[in-house]
């Protein structure tokens, strides 16, 4: 399997004041094209910072980051910018939606700065949210605003697929409903996703899952028969 | 296309905020462009006016100079073209009027093509093509619906004479015009101006071949300085009253008077207008950057970049601009042809018209993108910068330092907690809280202000004719004339109670090289009819050889109390007298010195004489006294003090708008400010407010602590606003007193209380509308959503 993103060395810290946290303190990784892959761990762990390196939005204190052969961790913003647009999809515990866009629309706000963006009725199709296109968040309810959110990521059609905490404030049912979303596009699409999350539970669907604490991977551990989402529960 | 949507849904979520700001920027810019458009309409229509009937550029007034001597100051270096004109003021006799109605004959030299001051007739026939007539000035032609052909008879040497109106025509000399300074605006209907060939004046007047006015124009490479001295010296020998270059001349002087005041307003007013919505916008900016920061770092997430996102923001300010920008200037058109209406009211133009100078319009929305975008830009630069990690991350920005209020143990202790809520919060976000004190010190000093104007101009009316104009009416003279034998036969008449002589000699004062030219008012000692009062309003008694002058006077010739003043008169036997200054006055109207008449008659070297009788007249009896005299034929005019004051009070009454204008202009700006820093704080405090619904407390309590700090920066502001309207209205004091007016310094009780209603209303306004918000509040909504 082809490497999509290797860390070596992953440091981040934080100036708060006067004190210096370190949240990530120089952790080695390797994720692979396609793959399944969880991060576990509890609060405060670093897990949050290693998705954010990760995708982009934040650049490590030390270390080097590639994605393929890129070493992304010396991107200025222009270049990181660039990258989040064209490779890397997120989805958020909070959905995150804009609040004043339809469901269609914040599909849309993706679609319209990705280079090779899936339609967004397929897209739409694909969430089972069709029906729903001009609704706004508010008149949607939890499970189907992280839909959409999925929705929003997975239609720039990106190589990885980042969640955080995806299933965090969803009820066991829903939360399994978006869990079999990213399993889709991760085995229809051939994507590779990545989970945060502390549910250890949702770990049992994955291809690896990498155990985090106190900013370091303690393990990393390979799952040889990965369940479906539909068997996980919590 | 997306973020393009976003926009327009936040901008109609807030669309009060941001419709007032673009109306407080578009208000802003409507002054802008209409006042420079109308600023060029009339420098266009001066300079071409000017140009076409050639204006003199110097003019002087002689007792008589023959006609063929004129020729001879030709040869003056430096002169052009030098010109003389019989100018008699002449009474209407018209039966039907009840108020004295006079004419200005100026005689015109119809055969020269090159004449100066040439006027052009707008009705009837042309000036050139007959002699057999007048051509009053068009005002006048219409004001008192005359037709070509027409006939008005006028007294002219005491004589009734009869004279065709061959039509209506206007000169550059009397694009404004007034009898004299004192009249101050234009009454078409009582005065005007008719041009009649010399030949014709002549005969009508017992001078015959002699001007008593000339204009000339100055060579290139001359000035009017260059030619002054020795015209003055060629004159002297004709009776020279006064001598003054085109800037000095009355109507020119009022129109680059008005002309400087409307650019000096056009440069400033409307900035305090752009930059109080540029400040909203700025605000507004700021809060949605900062409440849309998670939005922002989504935005990032997703690989939209930094231009893009600034973009998006930088729109909602471009929309506020751009339709600001438009609009405002669209009404400064509209404004443009309203003021070229009213000036058209005061000022006569053969082609003054509104001719929409297209470059203002652009300027105006120049301004407002630079405004709007400025604003925008300084709202939202610091949350762009941040990365998309950082801006998703939950801000926990709570200040926890305790404010100085803490300190007072027993205030503090007495508070409430909601009080208490928002006394910490109006001193936490202190730049906020500045702001919309600014706002509101805005607000309260411009309407305060403004309105304190009008009233000191009602005051200033009210005070020169209740005050110092203590007679009802007053007759001129032609010539001064012996005081004594004026006042026997006045005071004889059935109708006067009483009557004193007053003389109005044109002075020149010098204090070393700074010298001023003015009216030196004699009056009797002990004159009960005309009183000089000091700054607090007591009344000056004038005796003794000393000379009184007015404040604008002393200080243009540093003079005070005491220091010696020399003095230079046409109407003096000698060259220069001197006298000692004894006091200084206030004086609102004109800039005059005054003596005792007998110790001005003396030092002029003359026995006592009077230009003007001053009368106090029995109740209804001024009709009849104006029988008496009206075919006097040393009387020039006589006028009843009411007349002007009535026209003044019309005059006023127009002006009224302007206040309300002022007023809902304020309102707006004020709300505005109101609206949006309640929004702001509204918005901030969602969630500690829905949190104090949920444990029980009422829609007016929560209320309470928005409206509590509100009120709080209000009274702040206000407190602060009476120092910056006294600045104010210094400025304006300072900026609008000329020779012809001064307005005083002062500020009426009643001026602070209409800044305070206005302030007061605009405040309620907003609050009303923070009110419903928080009566729609959904608490549950709010509280589940992340912070």
């Amino acid at each position: 399997m082809n490497t999509l993103i290797k860390g070596n060395g992953i440091r981040k810290d934080y100036q708060m004041g006067e004190v210096v946290v370190t949240a990530l303190r120089g952790v080695d990784f390797e994720i692979y094209e396609g793959e399944f892959v969880v991060v576990l761990g509890p609060s405060g762990s670093g897990k949050s910072t290693l998705l954010n390196i990760i995708g982009g939005m934040d650049t490590p204190t030390g270390g080097e980051l590639y994605y393929k052969d890129e070493l992304i961790s010396e991107y200025d913003e222009g270049a990181l910018t660039r990258y989040r647009r064209n490779s890397v999809g997120f989805v958020f515990q909070f959905y995150n939606l804009m609040p004043n866009l339809t469901a269609g629309e914040n599909i849309s706000l993706s679609v319209e700065i990705a280079k090779d963006p899936l339609e967004i009725d397929y897209v739409l199709e694909k969430i089972g949210l069709r029906d729903r296109k001009n609704h706004f968040p508010a008149q949607l309810s939890g499970g189907e605003q992280q839909r959409v959110a999925i929705g929003r990521a997975i239609a720039k059609n990106p190589e990885l697929l980042l969640c955080d905490e995806p299933t965090g404030a969803l009820d066991v049912s829903t939360g399994v409903e978006v869990l079999k979303f990213l399993k889709l596009f991760n085995e229809e699409l051939g994507k590779t996703v990545v989970i945060i999350t502390h549910n250890s539970d949702i770990g049992k669907m994955a291809d690896r899952v990498f155990y985090i604490r106190d900013g370091s991977i303690e393990r990393i551990a390979v799952n040889e028969k990965p369940m479906k989402p539909e068997e996980v529960s919590w | 296309m997306i973020l393009r949507k976003k926009l327009i849904r936040d901008i109609m979520g807030h669309k009060l905020v941001y419709i007032s700001c673009a109306i407080v920027m578009m208000m802003g810019l409507s002054v802008y462009t209409s006042m420079f458009m109308v600023m060029v309409d009339l420098k266009g229509a001066l300079d071409d006016f000017y140009e076409s009937s050639s204006f003199g550029d110097g003019f002087a007034q002689v007792t008589g100079i023959p006609v063929n001597a004129v020729d001879s100051l030709a040869n003056i270096e430096g002169i052009e073209r030098i010109q003389g004109k019989l100018v008699k003021d002449v009474r209407v006799y018209d039966s039907e009027s009840k108020q004295a109605k006079y004419i200005r004959m100026v005689s015109i030299d119809s055969d020269n093509p090159n004449m100066l001051n040439k006027p052009v007739a707008m009705e009837g026939e042309q000036i050139s093509s007959s002699r057999d007539g007048v051509w009053t000035d068009i005002k006048y032609y219409n004001a008192n619906n005359i037709k070509s052909g027409d006939i008005i008879e006028v007294i002219a040497e005491g004589k009734k004479t009869r004279l065709k109106v061959l039509g209506g025509a206007v000169s550059p000399d009397y694009v404004y015009a007034i009898r004299s300074i004192e009249q101050i605006y234009p009454d078409p209907l009582l005065f005007g101006v008719a041009y009649i060939d010399y030949s014709n004046m002549e005969g009508l007047f017992r001078e015959k071949g002699i001007y008593n006015e000339l204009a000339f124009t100055v060579k290139e490479g001359y000035t009017y300085d260059d030619v002054e001295s020795i015209l003055k010296q060629r004159l002297k020998h004709y009776g020279l009253k006064g001598i003054y270059e085109r800037k000095d001349q009355v109507s020119h002087s009022i129109l680059n008077n008005e002309i400087v005041q409307l650019e000096n307003t056009a440069k400033t007013f409307p900035f305090i207008f752009i930059s109080v919505a540029s400040f909203v916008l700025y605000m507004m900016l700021r809060r949605i950057v900062e409440q849309q920061k998670g939005q922002i770092g989504i935005l990032k997430a997703f690989g939209y970049n930094q231009k893009e996102i600034f973009m998006h923001y930088m729109g909602y300010s471009l929309v506020v601009g751009v339709l600001s920008g438009i609009f405002g200037g669209i009404l400064g058109f509209w404004l443009e042809n309203y003021f070229v209406e009213m000036y058209r009211e005061f000022f006569t133009f053969p082609n003054l018209r509104a001719t929409y100078p297209i470059e203002y319009f652009f300027q105006a929305n120049l301004i407002a993108l630079i405004f709007s975008l400025f604003a925008g830009y300084s709202g939202t630069k610091r949350i762009l910068v941040l990365t998309p990690a950082q801006a998703l991350r939950t801000e926990v920005e709570i200040k926890t330092h305790t404010i100085f209020l803490e300190r007072l143990k027993i205030v503090w202790r007495n508070l409430n907690s909601l009080s208490k809520m928002a006394v910490r919060n109006l001193f936490r976000n202190r730049a906020r809280s500045l702001f919309t004190m600014l706002g509101m010190i805005f607000v309260f000093s411009i309407v305060a202000t403004m309105s304190s104007f009008m009233t000191t101009v009602e005051i200033m009316m009210d005070e020169q004719f209740t005050d110092i104009q203590k007679y009802d009416a007053k007759m001129s003279f032609y010539y001064p004339l012996d005081a004594g034998k004026l006042y026997s036969e006045i005071i004889n008449n059935e109708n006067v109670v009483e009557a004193e002589p007053l003389l109005e000699a044109p002075v020149r004062l010098k204090n070393a090289w700074l010298e001023k030219d003015a009216l030196c008012i004699g009056i009797k000692e002990g004159s009960r009819l005309y009183h000089i009062l000091d700054n607090k309003g007591s009344r000056v008694d004038i005796k003794g050889n000393g000379m009184i002058l007015s404040e604008r006077l002393a200080n243009s010739l540093r003079l005070k109390e005491g220091d010696k003043v020399e003095i230079e008169s046409p109407w003096a036997t000698r060259d220069t007298v001197s006298t000692t200054v004894s006091g200084v006055v206030p004086q609102y109207f004109g800039v005059s010195a005054y003596m005792e008449l007998g110790a001005l008659c003396d030092m002029l070297g003359h026995k006592t004489m009077a230009s003007s009788i001053l009368m106090n007249i029995k109740d209804g009896s001024f009709d009849s006294l104006n029988n008496d005299y009206i075919e006097g034929k040393n009387v020039s005019s006589l006028d009843r003090k009411e007349s002007v004051i009535e026209m003044f009070n019309s005059l006023m009454e127009s002006y009224k708008y302007m206040q309300w204008v002022f007023v809902v202009f304020g309102v707006i700006s004020g709300f505005a400010v109101v609206y949006t820093s309640s929004t702001i704080i509204f918005s901030e405090r969602e969630r500690e407010l829905s949190s104090l619904r949920v444990i029980g407390m009422t829609r007016p309590e929560v209320f309470k602590i928005i409206a509590l700090e509100q009120w709080l920066i209000a009274m702040a502001s206000w407190i602060i606003g009476i120092p910056v309207t006294f600045g104010l209205r210094w400025v304006i004091a300072q900026g609008m007193s000329t020779d012809l007016f001064t307005i005083p310094y002062s500020i009426d009780l009643r001026s602070f209380e209409a800044g305070l209603a206005v302030a007061i209303v605009s405040v309620i306004a907003a609050q009303i509308s923070v009110y419903r918000k928080i009566s729609r509040l959904d608490m549950v909504e709010v509280l589940k959503e992340r912070e």
